[in-house]
Formats: structure tokens, C-alpha cells, sequence
């Protein structure tokens, strides 16, 4: 295993809002292959996708994370005040960032759950983007909040006083954005795909309770503004990394496609465990410790 | 443009991917511990019997003994299924895979005599997770930010290569957590002063994980000092290691349990839980409220007699004895020198399945006794002198 370099930065959203992120990369980086950068699921941060940066650095590639504003991280704001569109300026803030700081004219994104239908909206955006891989990827949002908070929001005339995920508040202007700038259905997500010129990819977990499958072949087939492969997991929940199984499957499976998108011959390889693990307990303490001091300078 | 890795002219391609198999689904799934005794009977019989064939193509030494057992291979029952005394780990080096793909050694955490050391691949090493992740999941709901965890042990890096220290220090991998033991000692001033900020300054509940006499030292200076805990319900005391070991403490389980209540100012004896686990074995056994170690349905947990190793009847007190599915790189098929007990059926906490219980460690000399005993069942798999010193008389 080359010697893994870890760094943490920070960039702004247009409107000035900081951004943490981090990267990870080695002595051994493909130069030829371009920069990944990895949008965390929903109530999920940077150090939960230690795995999939691991085996990105491991197969030769540089890989950037953030964590949106707005959001729970490292960056700024809180998620009592989460928004899709925030989330969209903050993967836009990432890849923008990412490009100046490697010098590539392109990235690829790789984005989780509800962060996937940011990233399908800012692939039909931005030129900087070659390729999204999205795994367990919302493309309607409104069925997918149904499924999560049991309601069906998008047609409340009144605001909830809050949503609850995992033990954490949410405040009701994810509602709200979600209705002014047509985030909710699934023909808003078919419209942006037909505009995204640029290969897309999605994982499906068949077990996965949060996405409904038949909605993704939807979009993606309709969706064809360039070419589109999805790839179902077998028993897979939507957190693909419950089961450590799926998790290698579905990280395997993905540095395939890292290889296909970049022309790299050869097969990937697996990063050991311990490299995993040690890398997972840094971050862990670091996201931890930045926390702390920012809870206690707060108070 | 960049090129997608399709084989078909089509612009949309869908492929199917297996992504699990069955033993990985249900070590991961959270689920094995509710499920009915019938289906973890049929479990343990699939994957124990799978395992046996898997550790008989990979281990030629274990492939050996199961030979000059004269066994129907195919058809044997679990309960004939061949076990290795945890002293063969002691004098070689048992592997079911090729040791480049061993990712760790482990070894166990006794000081005096020789060591049992056993090799992990990754596979292994991530069951072992799976089963501590379901173990958790019984003691809680939490999410990961909604507790606090106190480690009475070393870090990672300090933990090295034992195997009980390395488990333990894992929880940091599911929860934050601060480790309390530095160069070998419990720094209990700056445990229980975290203890205190976080229920005073925080909204998140505490688990305090550490050996039993560990804990008792944390309790002895909270009495010392005097303070009044008070944590109610918002603090569990995780116990893992053993209850002599290294300690000479004679306190009965109940009474510990009424201790660390008492100092804490816990709600309930409920908040009190002890998880097992020993380097030849790859899967937690995990207290429910009722205080009873669940074993989960990929291993047969059974107690045998001493003199001929035949399994016994539920409740027997014997030589407990594990066959555990989810190893892959070294046959955990083992009788172990523990007298234990192991019961089937439903548990106080309402869960059907299997749960066990140590009572005690084999004396020395009838561990003694019971090693050439065993060693005329077991031969060419066990030394011939008994080696092992990390028993405690008892």
C-alpha cells in the first residue's frame, strides 16, 4: 500500500458560506485519471465514506469530500436549517474547488442517496463534471420523503414545525425549497436528466426501502440525455455500508466503472483492512475533536 | 466524452450484481437475534456444516484429525462435528486460507505461559464487527452521535496485537469515544470527570466499556472522592475480559452489578451488561436485559463432558464448546477450558435462541486432567504438556 496523504481544506459557496473538505490521495496518484469527489448521503459526513476514499486512493485516484452547510459537519451552518438547493451550491462549491486545487479542467462526482439528485442537477449545469456514479440515488424525492417521514409533504399548505432523521431536527425550509424550486417529483428529475449530456451511473440496492426501483429505471430510461447504466445490488439496504458484504461488492463494482470512465486497463484492488481501519479512526478523531472545539468556542 | 463500461449497444444498460451471500445477510442484518428458534436452528445447521467443509478443504491439519475420526464428512452431525481445544492455538499456527491473505494476528491477553495466536482475514474481521454492531443494537438504539463512550482500555495502536484490547478499542469505529488507560494505567480522575461534563454539559447518554475490574477501581474512587453520579438512565457500564483475571476479586456478578448501580445512581441492573468473547472465537456474545449472553444462530454453542468431549443436554454444566460459522480463516471449532453452562429456547427478554453462561475457569489441575483427557480425543492437535498458566484456581 503507497503512503496515503490526508488533508484538510476549506472553500465558500458563492454567497461566501465555508466549506470543509478533505483529501486524500498518495505518492502513487494516477495522473492520468481524473479527481473524484464524493457528496455524503443525507445526516451522513465526511468520515463515513472513509471506505470509498480508501479504495479510491488505494486504485490510483485523489479524492475530495465535503460536508454541505447546512447540514451536520464540519462546515458552516446547521441542519435545522437544510435545503437541497444548499446542498446543490455546496457539491458546486467542492467541484469547483477541486478542479482549481488539482489543476483538472473535470471531476467525477460520486454521491449518495438524496445528495444524488444534487448531483444529477449539477451535472446538467456544470462543464466541470465528466461523469456522476450514484449509489442508492434519489431521483423522487417526493416518495422517498414519504417513505422517510411518513408524510407526504410535498402538498401540505402548511409547514410542519420540524422533521426528525435520526434523532436530529430538521427545520421546515427543506419544505419549503423543496416546493419553490421543484425538487419534489420525479418528472423534474426526468427534465434534468434529458440536459445531463454526461455518463451516468446509479447502484440499487434491491432491499432498499427508501428508493423505489421502478423510479430510477423511470428517470434513467427517460432520462436519456447520454448514456446510463444502473447496476442493482442483490439484497442490498439503502445504507450499503450495514452489510461489510454488499459494501465490498458495491466499492469493487465502483472502481470498475473509475477504471472505465478513465480508460484504465486492469482490475482494482482491495485496500487491507487495517489501512481501512486506521484511516477511519483519524478522520473519526479529527471530525470529533474539530466538534468539540467548535461546540466549546460556541458556548 | 468518457466512456461508460457497457457491453450493450443500448443507451441504458442494467446488470444485476449477487452483493451478498447468505451468511453475510444475516450476520449484517440486525435481524438474527429475533428470529424464531426454528429458523436459528436451520441457520446453525446450514453455515456450521458449510463452515466445516470450507475449514476441511483450506486447514490440512485440522482436514487430518477429522480424518483419523473415521466421520461421515457429508452427513455428520454438528454435535460429531470434530473441536480443537483452544491449547492447539497455543502450539501452531491453524489457517484455513494462504497466510498472505491473513490481514491480523491476534493474540491472547494472558501474561504468564504461551499465548494462543490466531490469524484473521478480512472477512473474519468484518463478521467480528457485524456481530459486535447486532450485540449493540441490544443493548440500544442509538445513533452515533447520541452517546458518549468511556473506555477504560488503550487506543487502537496501544491494543497491539491482544485480542481482547483490539475488540474493545473498536467501539470507536460505531460511537465517539475516549480511551482512559495510557501506558498500561487507568487514568480514572479524567474518566469520571468526563463522565460528569457530559452529563451535565450534554444531551448524550454515556456507555462506560471496560474490564470488571476496571470498572470496580473506576467505582472505588468515585467513592473515594466522594461524588454523587446521579446518571440515572443516561449511562450503561459495558463489561468485556473476564471476571478473575488479573483482578483476585471475588465480588459475585450480582453483587457487582448492585456496586456499579449504586455508585453510578443507575435506574436499573438492566444498564449493567458484560459481552463475551475469546481470540479463538470470531463472533460477541452480547448480555440482553435480562443478563443472559444470546449467541447468535451462525454458531453452535454447546457444553460436553470432560472425559469424552459427547455434548450435553441443555443446562448441563460442562466444557463449553463453539462451532462458529463466520470464521474463514481458521477453523473456530474449539472446546475451550471454560465450565459453562448453555440453555435453548426463550430467554427472560422475550428473544428465543441460545444463550450462555461461564461459571468458571477449569482449575489447573483438571485442566490438567481434562487436557490429556482430551488430548487422547484430540491427538496430534494439542500439546501433550499442559502449557496453559492463564487459568485462575479456582
Amino acid at each position: 500500500m503507497n503512503q496515503m496523504m490526508f488533508n484538510s481544506h476549506e472553500t465558500h459557496t458563492g454567497d461566501g458560506r465555508r466549506v470543509a473538505v478533505w483529501t486524500l490521495s498518495s505518492d502513487q496518484h494516477n495522473k492520468h485519471s481524473l479527481p473524484i469527489v464524493i457528496g455524503s448521503g443525507f445526516a451522513r459526513r465526511m468520515h463515513h465514506f472513509t471506505s470509498l476514499a480508501t479504495y479510491g486512493v488505494h486504485n490510483g485516484f485523489f479524492v475530495s469530500r465535503y460536508d454541505p452547510v447546512n447540514h451536520v459537519g464540519l462546515s458552516d451552518g446547521d441542519i435545522w436549517d437544510f435545503t437541497l438547493s444548499d446542498s446543490l451550491e455546496s457539491l458546486r462549491a467542492a467541484v469547483d474547488w477541486t478542479c482549481r486545487y488539482t489543476g483538472s479542467d473535470k471531476v467525477i462526482v460520486v454521491a449518495t442517496s438524496l445528495t444524488a439528485r444534487v448531483a444529477y442537477e449539477l451535472a446538467a449545469q456544470s462543464p466541470r463534471i465528466e461523469a456522476v456514479i450514484t449509489a442508492v440515488g434519489v431521483t423522487n424525492i417526493r416518495d422517498t420523503f414519504s417513505k422517510v417521514f411518513k408524510e407526504d409533504y410535498s402538498s401540505f399548505a402548511e409547514l410542519p414545525d420540524h422533521l426528525e432523521f435520526e434523532g436530529r431536527k430538521i427545520g421546515p425550509g427543506v419544505i419549503q425549497d423543496a416546493q419553490e424550486h421543484e425538487w419534489w417529483s420525479l418528472e423534474r428529475c426526468i427534465d434534468t436528466l434529458k440536459q445531463v449530456r454526461q455518463p451516468l451511473i446509479n447502484f440499487i440496492g434491491s432491499d432498499d426501502p427508501w428508493v423505489n426501483s421502478d423510479d430510477i429505471h423511470k428517470a434513467f430510461s427517460a432520462g436519456d440525455g447520454g448514456p446510463r447504466k444502473l447496476l442493482t445490488l442483490e439484497r442490498a439496504p439503502h445504507d450499503l455500508g450495514r452489510n461489510a458484504a454488499v459494501a465490498q461488492t458495491f466499492l469493487t463494482y465502483l472502481m470498475e466503472e473509475l477504471f472505465a470512465l478513465n480508460q484504465i486497463e486492469g482490475t482494482p484492488s482491495v485496500p487491507p483492512f487495517e489501512v481501512i481501519t486506521q484511516q477511519a479512526l483519524l478522520e473519526r478523531r479529527i471530525q470529533r475533536k474539530t466538534t468539540r472545539e467548535t461546540e466549546s468556542s460556541a458556548a | 466524452m468518457t466512456q461508460l463500461n457497457i457491453n450493450s449497444e443500448d443507451l441504458l444498460e442494467h446488470q444485476s450484481v449477487p452483493a451478498t451471500d447468505d451468511l453475510d445477510y444475516t450476520i449484517f442484518g440486525g435481524e438474527s437475534l429475533d428470529l424464531p428458534l426454528s429458523t436459528q436452528r436451520e441457520i446453525r445447521e446450514t453455515f456450521v456444516r458449510s463452515a466445516f467443509h470450507q475449514h476441511i478443504r483450506g486447514c490440512s491439519e485440522y482436514a487430518d484429525f477429522v480424518a483419523r475420526k473415521n466421520i461421515d464428512t457429508e452427513h455428520v452431525a454438528l454435535d460429531t462435528i470434530p473441536v480443537i481445544p483452544v491449547s492447539a492455538f497455543k502450539e501452531q499456527t491453524l489457517t484455513s486460507l494462504p497466510v498472505a491473505q491473513i490481514e491480523k494476528w491476534s493474540l491472547s491477553s494472558g501474561t504468564r505461559g504461551t499465548q494462543s495466536k490466531v490469524g484473521r482475514d478480512q472477512k473474519s474481521l468484518e463478521r467480528l464487527l457485524g456481530s459486535i454492531h447486532t450485540g449493540m443494537e441490544m443493548l440500544g438504539q442509538w445513533h452515533e452521535d447520541q452517546v458518549d463512550v468511556v473506555h477504560l482500555g488503550p487506543t487502537r495502536n496501544e491494543a497491539g496485537d491482544i485480542w481482547f484490547l483490539y475488540v474493545m478499542s473498536l467501539i470507536e469505529l460505531i460511537h465517539p469515544t475516549t480511551h482512559f488507560v495510557a501506558s498500561g494505567t487507568l487514568q480514572s480522575r479524567q474518566a469520571i470527570d468526563r463522565i460528569i461534563d457530559t452529563l451535565h454539559h450534554s444531551d448524550q447518554d454515556i456507555i462506560v466499556v471496560g474490564a470488571p475490574f476496571l470498572v470496580i477501581e473506576l467505582t472505588n474512587v468515585i467513592e473515594h472522592r466522594q461524588l454523587d453520579i446521579a446518571a440515572q438512565d443516561r449511562l450503561m457500564v459495558v463489561t468485556a475480559g473476564g471476571w478473575k483475571r488479573h483482578s483476585g476479586m471475588e465480588l459475585t456478578r450480582a453483587a457487582f452489578n448492585e456496586r456499579v448501580c449504586r455508585v453510578f445512581g443507575l435506574s436499573s441492573d438492566a444498564q449493567v451488561r458484560d459481552i463475551f468473547n475469546q481470540v479463538e472465537l470470531n463472533t460477541a456474545f452480547v448480555e440482553c436485559s435480562a443478563h443472559r449472553k444470546h449467541v447468535p444462530p451462525w454458531v453452535y454453542a454447546s457444553t460436553r463432558h470432560a472425559d469424552d468431549l459427547s455434548v450435553q443436554r441443555s443446562g448441563e454444566l460442562g466444557l463449553l464448546s463453539y462451532l462458529d460459522a463466520s470464521a474463514t480463516s481458521y477453523p473456530a471449532f474449539i472446546v475451550t477450558d471454560d465450565v459453562g453452562r448453555v440453555y435453548e429456547g426463550t430467554c427472560p427478554c422475550g428473544r428465543e435462541g441460545v444463550t450462555m453462561e461461564v461459571v468458571r475457569r477449569l482449575t489447573r489441575a483438571a485442566a490438567r486432567g481434562c487436557a490429556m483427557a482430551i488430548d487422547r480425543k484430540t491427538s496430534a492437535l494439542v500439546p501433550t504438556e499442559e502449557t496453559d498458566n492463564e487459568s485462575d484456581d479456582v
